[in-house]
């Protein structure tokens, strides 16, 4: 019993310093992509392609949803409490700094998160690794690195695009079933945003970004031999993912308060 | 799919740019709403306390922000010390013996910091000058000479918490009242002669007390009477008085009473028997009077029938007063 439990705790630890180390590297490694940019920097439009551009979609129409439906509940009941500016404030805090960016880095854990580890998987066990080995480039750097600034970046203006959607999009939506002057709302929504709003916006998504990136690539990278290991990799990877975010999220919500 | 590949530097660098207009258009429209570009005007204010005041609070004339908070600090006197700025777009507002004021909501519903300008046409003070607060004498000397444009009326909260001045000066003059009432009751209390009414009654009252002394005097001698009617006590139930009397007659008073109760127990004796025998009768008469209420129906009926028979019908003759065989006599006759 105490030895299983001394070997788990082991092991543990091991997984946990190769993790660091992991990231340490893929940091490291980042810094020095500006030098590497030539083969990489096409890996890294790709990436924001397929993370950015094609969850745009998706993105916009959740935003806008979300934003819609404050927009009129808000018109109907906030009046009534008899705090119509409220509106504003309750915009900017569920979309700007909340939603957006927890809700971005859902999408991208599911869409691009699990696609990372699925192709760096299948990339270890048809030895490509080995091939990139052979003619001496480093497979983290070559393939980690563009991944790691493209869904960051593309977390980031993801980001932009569900306040702009959230924020002005839904206006437009909402227009149709109570209208209301655009510059007054504006003016309100202006008014009411601090700039420790958008700060914490922009950290979040980063954040939220670097963790999805990095655990995709970690567990990618983790697969050994079997296919088998790929969708197993996958999943630890989507949930990993999820829960590294909700605590980056109570930290940042915490220390920005 | 080809397509998106070939042009996806273009659809990423589109994807990149529109993200930053937007983060560009927003910091702009925040940026002129909230005067982050204007040029500022450093002034200085004062407050006895920091409650209610935090860095970047802003400072509204008529519901309108014409600055904010810039920094505030506790000085050597425990007084709190803030430096404010004045957006330029409203520095003409403020003019000389402006005030500010610290507006706190009791209610917990926010507050404010609001500027009064001066009641002048003067331009604005130098920049770094000092502007008084409400909550020190030389701000509120200058409300309360009309010095500055401080508008009457506001919020319900602000109406209530404008009154209560005014109730507490009518407050200390109620407490003065009673204060000299007190010291009028004293006074009289003591005797005094020019104490009012209160005096007066004061006296009334004594004479009320002398003649109740007067009373209780009577009252003494009449219970002193009742005192001497006690030896008629002695003289009634003694041995020559009545009740001796009765007790000396050999029992002959008390044969008589003896007697009387003896006759009136015999008598009682005989009306128990009477109602004895009347109640062993009862089922008796009960029986016949039974009999004789269904005689009677039965005869009831019979008298029906004959009424209703037709060949009776006026055959019984109405009685009639047959005169005396022996003719009237004189002494009937009326004369």
């Amino acid at each position: 019993m105490v030895t299983a439990v001394g070997r788990w705790a082991r092991l543990k630890f091991a997984e946990f310093s190769e993790a660091i180390g992991f990231f340490l590297f893929l940091i490291k490694e980042t810094f020095f992509f500006i030098q590497k940019r030539r083969i990489g920097l096409r890996v890294l439009i790709m990436q924001i392609f397929f993370t950015g551009v094609e969850a745009l979609s998706v993105i916009a129409l959740i935003s806008l949803g979300v934003g819609a439906v404050l927009i009129v509940q808000g018109n109907n009941i906030l009046p009534l409490l008899g705090n119509p500016d409220l509106l504003y404030q309750i915009l900017i805090v569920v979309i700007m700094r909340e939603m957006g960016p927890l809700v971005t880095a859902f999408i991208i854990t599911a869409r691009s998160g699990s696609a990372i580890t699925t192709e760096l998987g299948n990339m270890v066990i048809s030895h490509e690794m080995e091939a990139y080995m052979s003619v001496g480039i480093n497979p983290i750097s070559q393939l980690g690195v563009p991944r790691l600034i493209g869904v960051t970046t593309a977390m980031i203006l993801l980001n932009v695009y569900f306040n702009l959607f959230g924020l002005l999009g839904s206006y437009m939506v909402a227009h149709f079933i109570s209208p209301f002057p655009f510059r007054e709302y504006m003016t309100g929504l202006v008014m009411q945003m601090n700039i420790l709003d958008v700060i914490s916006s922009f950290i979040k998504s980063f954040v939220f970004g670097i963790i999805i990136a990095v655990v995709s690539c970690y567990h990618g990278f983790k697969v050994n031999l079997a296919v088998t290991e790929v969708p197993v990799r996958t999943i630890r990877s989507i949930g990993t993912s999820i829960v590294g975010c909700i605590i980056a999220d109570v930290i940042i919500i915490t220390a920005l308060r | 799919m080809t397509f998106k590949f070939r042009y996806a530097d273009r659809i990423v660098g589109i994807f990149i740019l529109v993200a930053l207009l937007f983060v560009l258009f927003m910091l702009v429209i925040a940026g002129v709403n909230r005067q982050w570009f204007a040029h500022k005007y450093h002034y200085h204010t004062r407050f006895t306390s920091a409650d209610g005041l935090s860095v970047g609070m802003s400072i509204e004339f008529r519901g309108v922000e014409v600055g904010s908070i810039k920094s505030f600090s506790l000085n050597e006197n425990n007084t709190v010390d803030a430096d404010f700025v004045i957006y330029e777009s409203y520095l003409n507002k403020l003019r000389p013996r402006s005030v500010i004021e610290l507006a706190s909501n009791p209610l917990g519903l926010g507050g404010g910091l609001n500027l009064y300008p001066g009641n002048n046409e003067e331009p604005p003070p130098a920049e770094g000058s000092f502007i008084p607060s409400t909550q020190f004498p030389e701000g509120k000397k200058l409300v309360e000479d009309k010095m500055t444009l401080k508008e009457e009326g506001g919020d319900m909260v602000s109406e209530l918490l404008a009154t209560v001045p005014e109730l507490l000066t009518h407050i200390d003059q109620t407490v003065v009242s009673v204060n000299s009432l007190v010291m009028t009751l004293d006074g009289s209390l003591q005797g005094d002669p020019e104490a009012g009414p209160v005096g007066e009654i004061l006296g009334d009252a004594q004479g009320l007390l002398g003649e109740a002394d007067t009373l209780v005097g009577t009252i003494n001698s009449l219970v002193s009477d009742l005192e001497q009617a006690e030896n008629l006590l002695p003289e009634l139930v003694g041995t020559e008085g009545v009740a001796g009397g009765f007790l000396s007659d050999n029992s002959d008073f008390y044969g008589r009473i003896t007697g009387m109760t003896d006759e009136v127990l015999v008598s009682l004796n005989n009306l128990a028997s009477l109602t004895g025998s009347l109640s062993s009768f009862s089922p008796q008469l009960d029986l016949i009077l039974s009999k004789l209420s269904v005689t009677l129906d039965r005869a009831e009926d019979v008298m029906e029938g004959l009424k209703n028979n037709p060949l009776l019908k006026g055959g019984i003759e109405e009685y009639k007063t047959v005169p005396s065989a022996g003719g009237s006599s004189l002494r009937d006759e009326e004369f």
